[in-house]
């Protein structure tokens, strides 16, 4: 029996070890369909590169909205960040901008409202990170955008992070004032209080002095006549009280000596305007959205308008954090897409007409995603429709629609 | 004549107990004494550290977390409840003014080797930006004022005050390189708020943190010494607390199980 279990259980640790697939996921998919699709929507996401060294800038673009069809049964938004998704500092943040601002921290959003950001990272710990811009509300959660692989390389010089002061100095944030203050000051405390304690356990035994103090009050310590805590011992705890006070004062002088200007955290958050939107041209309805799951089909019905005076067609759909683009499902992947969508469309919708189109989107890839809210109790599907001027200027349309699914 | 034999009989009665403190016995031995403040310490230093956690978790964390405002008021009161339960506990089972200052280092040790080993060696955040705070110099000063009034009122009222003051205190002297001004991304900050920007904590948006809001600061027009007075009043709060663990939840079910010789 025993010999049965010594090879069992190696075996049945090996088959695990190599049999369970590796997690990707950055826990977007736990999020449910109507939050991601109907909160924030993220398209036209650039990563300036691939691969860099360590300490190597690499930039990321793109636009993120939040939505008009935010839900109601979450709090309006009103504070949003935008960070990247990383696992921990792999990465340093050197710079974010939200439509022309620089935004260090939070910043104050509204619905509907259009953020262009472009944010700037600096590669710190070698190794390939799958990577997303993210835009976090307050009470609703942390939206992630699309991801890349970003593969850091080491560098030879290896790796620190200047900082310059106000007052010029620079400073390498990876270690300042780790031996001294932080680490130093810190352990001195500690070896103060070892002396305290050792003080006591050493010399003294413990257990057995609960004979004694069992027959003695509280508030009593017996005083030099029982011997548990004598006038020498008193000497002692006010010498290391005395210590304590020193070590202290002499922290104190010594920073205000160091560092003469501090100020304290600072909080700026403050409202960042929605991006100017260019002249409306372009509306649209989705009339049905119907999902196939045999078919692995999702149809869109939808009714567009073209007020302008110049043709538009219909140039993306972007879903949550992912983009599609016209194109036949059998082609090849399109680069800077997540999948392609047919369209019944064949040419551009005319100046001042309305038109019905019927968009088909083949594949697992919205359901992969977790973006079909099939077996869900909020079936609201929201999409935003790229439509493209003659001039190349875009309108970005916000339609929704429950979805349909079909059953078998 | 009656205060002399009541002298006599005091006397008589401390010299036997203190034959009885130096009495050898054969099987409790000093392996006892070691065995047990070693092992303790790990549950001393874990159960400071939780309740640290539960209630202070963040401020204890990272630099720019460790405001004037919020970190003076939690930190000390969520710090002080361990230490005031094993300071009745070691007061009482062997008039040891020792069970801030154990606590105080326990934790010390549990929390550095954490960080370091969790945090720096593990997913590679610089120590100098998730360093711990050390209570130390304040469990000294919460001793001391135990073993000198022997009495948990006044322990509770000017050794928690102090307590808060002292924690503070301490740990601004390591905080103060972080507070120096810094021109970043076109705003002035402090070399804290870069380190709590650069170094990408995905998971913990910035409208999270949780520093120097409040209409605290409306009164006086000056934030730090309202928080720190209030923190030592939370913090009195918080040594009963640990005074009731301390009594309720340790020494009083030992003392209905165990037989008293």
């Amino acid at each position: 029996m025993r010999r049965r279990l010594l090879f069992a259980v190696p075996l049945g640790l090996l088959l695990a070890l190599f049999s369970a697939p590796a997690a990707f996921a950055h826990g977007e998919h736990s999020q449910e369909p109507w939050l991601r699709l109907s909160t924030v929507a993220f398209w036209n996401t650039t990563f300036s590169a691939q691969t860099i060294q360590q300490g190597q800038e690499l930039t990321i673009t793109g636009t993120a909205k939040v939505l008009e069809t935010w839900p109601e049964t979450l709090p309006d938004p009103k504070t949003a960040f935008m960070t990247v998704e990383s696992p921990g500092p792999a990465f340093l943040m050197k710079d974010r901008v939200i439509n022309g601002q620089s935004a260090p921290a939070s910043f104050y959003i509204e619905r509907g409202g259009v953020y262009n950001y472009k944010m700037t990272i600096v590669g710190r710990v070698p190794g390939t990170y799958h990577v997303h811009p993210t835009f976090a509300v307050r009470s609703a959660g942390t939206l992630i955008g699309p991801g890349q692989w970003i593969r850091v390389t080491k560098s030879p010089a290896g790796f620190s992070n200047p900082v310059q002061l106000s007052n010029g100095k620079t400073v390498n944030l990876e270690s300042y004032g780790l031996g001294w203050p932080v680490m130093g000051f810190s352990v001195l405390t500690f070896v103060l209080g070892m002396v305290w304690l050792l003080w006591w356990i050493v010399p003294k035994p413990t257990v057995s002095r609960l004979a004694v103090t069992s027959q003695l009050s509280v508030n009593d310590d017996g005083g030099d006549a029982v011997g548990l805590v004598t006038r020498r011992d008193h000497r002692a705890m006010n010498l290391i009280m005395l210590a304590a006070a020193l070590l202290l004062a002499g922290g104190w002088i010594w920073q205000a000596v160091a560092f003469k200007t501090k100020i304290p955290q600072q909080v700026d958050r403050f409202r960042v305007e929605s991006a100017v939107q260019p002249a409306t041209f372009a509306t649209a309805t989705m009339n049905k959205i119907v999902y196939d799951p045999k078919a692995q089909t999702l149809t869109m019905d939808v009714q567009a308008a073209n007020q302008g005076k110049t043709p538009m067609e219909l140039r993306a759909i972007h879903f949550a954090n992912l983009t599609f683009l016209p194109g036949a499902a059998s082609a090849a992947a399109v680069p800077g897409a997540d999948g392609t969508f047919e369209t019944s469309q064949s040419g551009p919708i005319t100046a001042g007409a309305t038109q019905s189109l019927s968009l088909t989107i083949r594949g697992r890839t919205l359901k992969l995603n977790d973006l079909v809210p099939t077996g869900t109790a909020n079936g609201n599907m929201t999409a935003v429709l790229e439509f493209a001027d003659s001039s190349n200027t875009s309108n970005f349309i916000t339609v929704h629609q429950f979805l349909t699914p079909v059953f078998d | 004549m009656a205060s002399v034999t009541a002298d006599l009989k005091a006397r008589e009665r401390a010299g036997e107990l203190r034959q009885t403190l130096g009495r050898k016995y054969r099987y409790i031995d000093r392996k006892w004494d070691i065995m047990f403040w070693a092992t303790a310490a790990f549950v001393v230093g874990a159960a400071a550290d939780i309740t640290k956690q539960l209630f202070a978790g963040d401020w204890d964390f990272w630099t720019d977390w460790k405001d004037a405002q919020w970190w003076p008021i939690i930190t000390p009161f969520a710090i002080i409840i361990i230490p005031s339960a094993l300071q009745y506990i070691q007061w009482l089972a062997w008039k040891f003014p020792t069970g801030a200052v154990y606590t105080a280092v326990s934790l010390w040790a549990c929390v550095e080797i954490g960080r370091w080993l969790h945090w720096r060696f593990f997913v590679y955040y610089p120590i100098n930006f998730v360093w711990p705070a050390t209570a130390v110099l304040a469990g000294i000063w919460l001793d001391w004022v135990l073993l000198k009034s022997k009495s948990w009122v006044i322990t509770s009222v000017i050794g928690s005050a102090g307590w808060t003051l002292l924690f503070w205190a301490s740990n601004y002297i390591m905080l103060a390189p972080f507070l120096q001004p810094v021109n970043f991304m076109g705003h002035t900050l402090t070399l804290a708020d870069v380190q709590g920007i650069e170094y990408l904590r995905t998971q913990t948006p910035e409208y999270l943190r949780l520093i120097e809001q409040g209409s605290l600061r409306t009164f006086l027009g000056e934030t730090l010494y309202v928080a720190l007075a209030f923190g030592a009043t939370v913090t009195i709060a918080g040594y009963w607390i640990g005074q009731f663990i301390g009594r309720m939840l340790a020494i009083w079910p030992i003392g209905k199980f165990a037989k008293k010789v």
